[in-house]
């Protein structure tokens, strides 16, 4: 092996210390989300023997998908050439699960999206589903958008505080880093 | 009034509107690359079916029953879930009783949670029956 193909052996390595479960990079289409949420499925359920948290470490998984999916819709829409190449990896630590999404984003985008983050993360768990439900009742809806409505879902469903980072790549990207965290703490009752 | 049988795919619900019967069921998982393509004509079909009602309110059944069993829906899918109920929820008022069952999966608690929130905007009664895998 040559010294420039060393790096995959690097990536395999990073991906096993951090228990990766899945990973992927590239253009998120729906065949690509379609394939990844068919694969944690099998995987889910060799890894994790609670069937609640193998319900709610999938459900979060797809509207974190489709949330990648919406940004790169919108980014082939733009001027602005953002690269509609991203990443999405599922880790294992512990017995909690994580998720993180990479995407670029517009400049431009950046404050709207941190404030819609914040303003959740200070809310309750009852004053999150008084927004959730406050969105699916009021009538506009842009269906690539979705108005937040899928963040405030992935909010209620994970129960934790959504960590994000923002990092500036020139005077028009910005690589958005988003994470979850699903804790596995949920007691499977059959009542 | 003619029935509304939608067969379902991986990424759509199946749907099944009879009148006849008097069964209604939407079911499996939502998740359509074109929500609202998949969803307006299920809309149309029951403001289509309020009309009929008013002029053939039925008389052997005092009340009409609409089952969810969904797998999975995701959130562009609820905005239309909350249109739908809303149009149950205007029959109720306006004709004849509705009900809502809302069937999970045992272990789904997110989709338990998801029937409360709707329960909570409409007036509408809803049931809830936890399956063990439907």
């Amino acid at each position: 092996m040559s010294k420039k193909d060393d790096f995959v052996y690097d990536i395999l390595q990073v991906m096993e210390q951090n228990n990766v479960l899945l990973a992927f990079t590239g253009e998120f289409d729906m065949r690509v989300i379609n394939a990844l949420v068919n694969s944690v499925r099998g995987k889910l359920s060799s890894v994790e023997s609670n069937p609640s948290v193998q319900k709610k470490v999938y459900n979060v998984m797809v509207e974190c998908l489709e949330n990648i999916f919406r940004h790169s819709a919108e980014a082939k829409q733009d001027e602005v050439a953002l690269r509609s190449f991203a990443i999405f990896t599922l880790q294992k630590q512990g017995n909690d699960y994580f998720l993180v999404t990479g995407n670029y984003i517009k400049n431009g985008s950046v404050v709207q999206l941190k404030n819609m983050i914040d303003k959740i993360n200070i809310l309750d768990k009852e004053q999150k589903k008084e927004m959730y439900r406050q969105i699916l009742s009021n009538g506009e809806f842009s269906e690539k958008g979705g108005a937040g409505l899928g963040m405030i879902d992935i909010a209620i469903k994970s129960d934790s505080r959504l960590q994000y980072e923002f990092n500036e790549i020139d005077q028009q990207r910005t690589f958005y880093v988003f994470q979850v965290r699903i804790h596995n703490n949920y007691t499977y009752s059959k009542n | 009034m003619t029935s509304l049988i939608v067969e379902p795919t991986d990424l759509t619900p199946g749907v099944r509107f009879l009148p006849s019967t008097f069964e209604f069921e939407i079911s499996g998982e939502s998740r359509p690359e074109n929500v609202r393509k998949f969803y307006e004509p299920v809309m149309e079909w029951l403001e289509n079916y309020k009309v009929w009602l008013k002029s053939n309110k039925p008389g052997s059944v005092d009340k009409l029953i609409f089952k969810f069993k969904f797998q999975y829906f995701n959130s562009t899918s609820a905005k239309f879930l909350t249109s739908i109920i809303a149009r149950l929820d205007a029959i109720r008022k306006e004709i004849m009783p509705v009900e809502i069952e809302w069937y999970y999966d045992t272990p789904d608690v997110d989709m338990k949670n998801s029937g409360e929130e709707f329960s909570k905007m409409f007036t509408l009664p809803f049931r809830f029956y936890s399956v063990e895998l439907m």
